[in-house]
């Protein structure tokens, strides 16, 4: 027998009791991952659609808390292309859209002579045209939700919209989006000269001392523009950064309920084992490896909870990306990498949460503990 | 050779109300086969429990092999190799079988794991357990529960076997299988052998004889 062999078969003596906790810790590790590779998973997606748009730095309204609530003049574009070391500045207005069949979707509006047309890739249909007012590119997501193909036509707001191309596959942001004419859409959500942000190119986009030096006069010379690099999107958004914090509080409370579980089934499995605690004192076991025992137990079990909890989480996070309300707007990011992150975490727990029952039994005077019955 | 000496051991409860030992010395020397008697309650098992430093005394000190001991660890390390327990009610781990329950002491003496089933296999067929070496407590009667509790308190080979009332849980037959089981392990392989009984046929073929009155040595008779 080897020493592994004692805490499984201590766990062993009551296996309902140990099935339970098991799964109690399983199900707190598995909405933890279905949390965190949400919140990391809509950041993901918004940063994925601004690097497919070869997007370096995004200028924002510097008082807005929401992106969508962003209104800046068009115009000051001109003025943000001056500055040095931007290559092509292009306006952008944003509008997030349910439709009648209950499928969201984001309206971008682009000027005609905007650099981010350059980034469209088609699958099938035509760029549109300076003249096409009434036509719009829909993404992947958007064709196969509402079944529609290139040439047919797409209701909005209560106008009729022709469909004129359809993107290639890409990230999920924009799959699900529908790509206007700026003025069209301008006109459709009664925003005339208005965007929503400024989406910036650099001459030199790998020289990050040179970007930070834009990025810093960028912000110095607009003030009512807050200028983020692409990669700093996540970090920035408020609405996002609110998001995260719900996400690790409620993280952190289904952490601390795993603890009490494994607290509670360790506390009551020692006190039954008073006696036996007493005979392994008796025999020359050293405190510290009683200690190591039951700690061992602990880790024991949160281990399997860890991994029963992961595959949980992902079979959650797969039917969840499915929901045709979520579907199209974040990238759930389960990886190994977060399993290990999950472990560490977990084993922690389990290490803490085994300490208090095994200092408990190692404290027990020996003469009583063999007495009990 | 003294392996085990207490000096002037008192051992008290409750704010000194109740005195379970009342300034004991003596010592137990290498080789010895003692007999601790005296009616229940006398101070036997009190006087067990401070010679392998399960309890501590209120006053006094206690030597082994003439060096003072005094922390947990040296009497861990000393339970560990030095001192084999057997218990009036066996004391057995329940969810391990008999095999296992032998295996158990040894680990942290003996690392592998191989050698620790070997040594418990052998001993459980010295005192007869062949057929029993995969069954749990609940599948043997009480003389094969002492047996394999010896067997587990020779694990490590140590120079002494303490046992507290082995023969208190068995009828009499059994009681004399039990008992020439350890006057065996005494005599072929010089245990000290230092048992707590009631029972005064034991106390006849021990060597020396401690009686035990209300926590005080009232009389010690020597025996060849």
């Amino acid at each position: 027998m080897k020493f592994i062999n004692v805490p499984f078969r201590n766990l062993k003596r009551r296996p309902l009791r140990t099935l339970f906790t098991i799964i109690g810790i399983s199900i707190a590790v598995s909405s933890v991952i279905l949390l965190i590779s949400m919140s990391r998973g809509i950041e993901k997606a918004w940063v994925n659609s601004l690097t497919e748009r070869n997007v370096h730095m995004l200028g924002l309204g510097s008082e807005t808390i929401e992106i969508l609530t962003s209104t800046l003049d068009e115009d000051l574009k001109k003025e943000i292309k001056t500055v040095q070391g931007v290559k092509n500045v292009s306006g952008e207005l944003v509008n997030l859209l349910r439709l009648k069949q209950g499928i969201h979707l984001i309206q971008r509006g682009w000027p005609k002579n905007s650099f981010l047309w350059n980034t469209v890739q088609l699958k099938e249909g035509n760029l549109l045209k300076p003249e096409d007012s009434d036509k719009v590119l829909i993404g992947q997501t958007v064709s196969r939700k509402l079944n529609i193909k290139t040439g047919d036509s797409i209701i909005m707001l209560n106008k009729i919209f022709i469909v004129d191309g359809i993107l290639a596959p890409a990230g999920t942001m924009n799959n699900s989006v529908v790509i206007f004419h700026l003025k069209t859409l301008q006109k459709l959500i009664n925003k005339n000269k208005k965007v929503t942000e400024f989406h910036i190119q650099l001459n030199q986009p790998d020289d990050l001392t040179k970007v930070k030096e834009i990025q810093s006069e960028l912000n110095k010379t607009f003030p009512k523009i807050v200028f983020i690099q692409t990669k700093e999107v996540g970090e920035k958004n408020d609405i996002l950064i609110i998001f995260k914090n719900i996400t690790w509080t409620t993280s952190l409370i289904s952490l601390i309920v795993a603890l009490f579980f494994i607290l509670n089934t360790l506390l009551m499995s020692v006190s039954e084992r008073t006696k036996e605690i007493g005979i392994l004192n008796a025999l020359g076991w050293s405190r510290n490896k009683i200690i190591i025992m039951i700690i061992t137990e602990g880790i024991i079990i949160v281990s399997i909870a860890t991994v029963l909890g992961y595959i949980l989480g992902v079979i959650s996070l797969k039917w969840l990306v499915r929901l045709p309300r979520l579907n199209g707007f974040f990238e759930p990011e389960v990886s190994d990498y977060m399993f290990f992150e999950i472990l560490l975490v977990t084993l922690f727990l389990g290490i803490v949460g085994s300490l208090y029952p095994a200092l408990k039994a190692v404290s027990l005077n020996p003469v009583d503990a063999l007495n009990q019955e | 050779m003294e392996l085990i000496s207490l000096k002037n051991i008192s051992r008290f409860y409750n704010d000194q109300k109740i005195k379970a030992l009342n300034n004991i010395t003596q010592s137990i020397s290498q080789g010895e086969f003692v007999s601790i008697i005296g009616p229940s309650g006398s101070g036997k098992s009190t006087l067990l429990n401070i010679m392998s430093g399960l309890d501590k005394p209120t006053h006094g000190e206690v030597f082994f092999k003439n060096k003072k001991i005094d922390n947990n660890r040296s009497w861990t390390d000393i339970r560990s190799k030095n001192i084999g327990f057997v218990f009036q009610r066996f004391n057995l781990l329940p969810t391990f079988t008999a095999l296992e329950n032998v295996e158990i002491p040894m680990f942290g003496v003996i690392k592998n794991s191989k050698i620790r089933r070997s040594k418990a296999t052998e001993l459980l067929y010295q005192m007869g357990l062949k057929d029993r070496l995969h069954h749990f407590q609940s599948e043997l009667s009480g003389g094969e529960q002492q047996r394999v509790a010896i067997a587990r308190s020779l694990a490590n080979s140590p120079d002494m076997i303490f046992a507290d009332e082995p023969t208190g849980n068995l009828d009499s037959k059994t009681s004399e299988s039990i008992i020439n089981l350890l006057l065996d392990v005494h005599l072929k392989h010089n245990r000290t052998l230092v048992i707590v009984t009631h029972d005064k046929e034991i106390a006849k073929i021990s060597n020396r004889v401690i009686n035990i009155l209300d926590g005080e040595i009232v009389n010690e008779s020597f025996q060849k």
